[in-house]
């Protein structure tokens, strides 16, 4: 074989190389999401919905969670962590179904059969909201704004998959009815 | 064969003919030679410009048609459609470099169109299983995995694409308040290109387009990953990294190149001129230097060691290319690049003594001084050595300079008595130099 050709062959396998990686990337995201999806534990958080745009991943409905809120616990309880830390916050019920932070402790000291969600301090009693997006067709993204602000009694929620601290959404629901 | 030269091949052939250094035929076939050169490198460039936009366009609306999310289909089916981009341009990758690999019109076309598509097939992913924002993280993870092609396939688009990316990402990192280091280790990956493509052919039109491309992104990146924790710094650092650029394009780029050219040079001039007039103004000089040195949480200490490894690898570069220049003996270049030389001091004395008003208009007073002399030997070495240019060159800081000392005035300059006595002595040193140069002149005809 000569030079010309073994040089050649060596670009080709790099670039194989490089193609698998690329492929692998998403393709992990992909397992990750759908492991969570068919074997995690499903749970229910209200959300307060707006409607952005994003020029890559079109419209989307924005919205913050209500009740994973580190400033509805006593300060005591965040006071010790630094911003960055990775936390588990401990997940409990309330009586309509949803749920809500009850209290968090640094991420090693989970324990197993609490159901707990990963968040990230941020500091001042502020958490990296773990889910605050979902991707809709851009007709109705905005039609779900407008009622959503139009009317104090609508009631938005999103339905989570929940493994080892990560969650999945699997739909979002506005007054009862599955978005999806 | 150069557009230049072969432009004043084609001028000199009447001439050649005339004095029998060639034939009418051999002239014929040279300016058709000439001719049929000049089209092919349009030709070239057209071609690989159109493409290279095609192929981005086509992934661009793909992404668009993907990204109005057909909640109506099947989960795998959109996973299907949102990986198919990828798969189907890495196939074309890899056609190219088997069959096209010596054409550049394929190679930008399908890198482009690739480097889209692996961001286009990340953020349709996160976009079906609802993943948070995390902009940062997926502009890094997007570079990463595009960075291999800009070598594989030599790109250019490729490379404007990878750099803006690591910019908006540095952009976020501080805007959030964290700090954006890891930016320069992603520089310096992508670094080689540049250097592998000016080596192998430092005047082809991709190679001028890559060093646009860098300059222009370390001109943003330095200021903007600065952690600033010591204020004023990115006076020094931004004097160093244009002086170093000037002088780095006056050595190694030819002289008669044409302003978009040489790159280096053209903006080492324009920046460190931009940079001097902004530096003759007092809000720079404001709260500079070690005595105000910024302990805000924002600010992270660890972070302003790279601020000073920057400094001191810009610095150097500078110092070294100065040294050059002496051993060389090329002096020509060195007025322009004299800024560095006198912000140290400067920095020092405005730095070292604050609340003290006096050390900054010192500091004033000499910026204004350097730039008036500057602009007379660029007018005066014009002159002796019939270079236009330089002499326009020269009159346009002159005028920029008196502009700005006439209408936008402030601090010690605002005095219009002051300001009167100034400009009537500079006004009477021109016309005493005008008188003497007349008076040379008689003398050089006379003679």
């Amino acid at each position: 074989m000569n030079r010309d050709k073994r040089a050649r062959l060596v670009v080709l396998i790099v670039f194989g190389l490089v193609a698998a990686a690329q492929l692998a990337v998403p393709l992990a995201l992909i397992g990750r999401e759908e492991a969570n999806l068919r074997g995690g534990e499903l749970w229910r958080f209200r959300i307060v919905p707006f409607d952005p745009y994003d020029a890559f991943r079109g419209r989307y409905l924005q919205f913050q969670m209500l009740d994973i809120d580190l400033l509805a616990l006593p300060a005591v309880e965040y006071a010790p962590f630094e911003e960055g830390d990775e936390l588990c916050g401990l997940l409990a019920l309330d009586d309509r179904g949803f749920g809500f932070l009850r209290a968090v402790l640094p991420w090693e000291e989970r324990s197993e059969g609490e159901a707990c969600l990963k968040l990230q301090y941020l500091g001042d009693g502020m958490v990296q909201p773990p889910f605050d997006r979902y991707y809709i067709n851009q007709a109705r993204a905005k039609a779900i704004d407008q009622a959503f602000s139009s009317s104090w009694d609508t009631t938005c929620w999103i339905e989570v998959r929940l493994s080892d601290g990560r969650g999945t959404i699997q739909n979002f629901w506005i007054n009862d009815e599955p978005v999806d | 064969m150069g557009k230049q030269q072969r432009l004043w091949l084609r001028q000199e052939l009447p001439r050649l003919t005339q004095a029998g250094v060639i034939d009418e035929l051999n002239a014929a076939r040279l300016d058709a030679w000439c001719a049929a050169d000049d089209k092919g490198e349009y030709s070239n460039k057209l071609l690989t410009t159109f493409a290279t936009l095609g192929a981005g366009l086509i992934v661009l609306g793909v992404l668009l048609l993907l990204a109005f999310n057909w909640s109506e289909l099947p989960r795998a089916l959109r996973l299907l459609l949102a990986l198919t981009p990828l798969a189907t341009m890495q196939a074309l990758g890899a056609y190219t470099l088997i069959r096209k690999r010596f054409s550049p019109v394929w190679r930008e076309a399908v890198s482009t169109g690739l480097v889209l598509a692996i961001g286009a097939a990340l953020a349709l992913v996160s976009q079906i299983y609802q993943l948070p924002g995390d902009i940062d993280r997926f502009l890094l993870v997007w570079a990463a995995l595009a960075l291999p092609l800009l070598y594989l396939f030599e790109a250019v688009a490729g490379c404007l694409l990878y750099l803006t990316a690591i910019t908006v990402w540095a952009m976020i990192r501080q805007l959030e308040g964290g700090q954006a280091v890891f930016f320069w280790i992603m520089f310096l990956l992508v670094l080689p290109r540049l250097v592998l493509a000016v080596r192998k052919a430092p005047a082809a039109m991709g190679s001028l387009a890559l060093l646009w491309m860098f300059i222009i992104d370390l001109a943003i990146c330095l200021g903007l990953t600065l952690e600033k924790v010591m204020p004023g710094l990115w006076m020094l650092e931004y004097a160093a990294f244009f002086a170093a650029l000037y002088l780095a394009g006056s050595f190694w780029f030819d002289r008669g190149l044409s302003a978009p050219r040489n790159p280096l040079r053209t903006s080492g001039f324009l920046g460190t001129w931009i940079l001097t007039f902004l530096l003759t103004y007092s809000w720079p000089w404001e709260e500079i230097g070690w005595y105000n040195l910024r302990t805000d949480p924002n600010f992270i200490p660890s972070a302003a060691v790279v601020d000073y490894v920057v400094l001191a690898v810009i610095v150097l570069s500078f110092l070294a290319l100065l040294v050059l220049g002496f051993r060389q003996k090329r002096f020509r270049a060195l007025p322009t690049a004299f800024l560095p030389l006198l912000l140290w001091p400067a920095y020092y004395l405005v730095a070292g003594h604050p609340g003290r008003d006096f050390f900054q208009v010192f500091v004033h007073l000499g910026l204004n001084l350097a730039i008036l002399a500057v602009a007379v030997y660029y007018i005066l070495d014009g002159y002796g050595r019939r270079q236009m240019a330089q002499i326009n060159g020269g009159i346009l800081l002159l005028v920029t300079q008196i502009a700005l000392r006439f209408i936008f005035v402030e601090g010690f300059f605002e005095h219009l008595l002051v300001r009167g006595f100034i400009f009537i002595a500079i006004g009477a040193a021109f016309l005493a130099g005008n008188a003497l140069l007349v008076w040379r002149f008689r003398k050089e005809q006379a003679s």
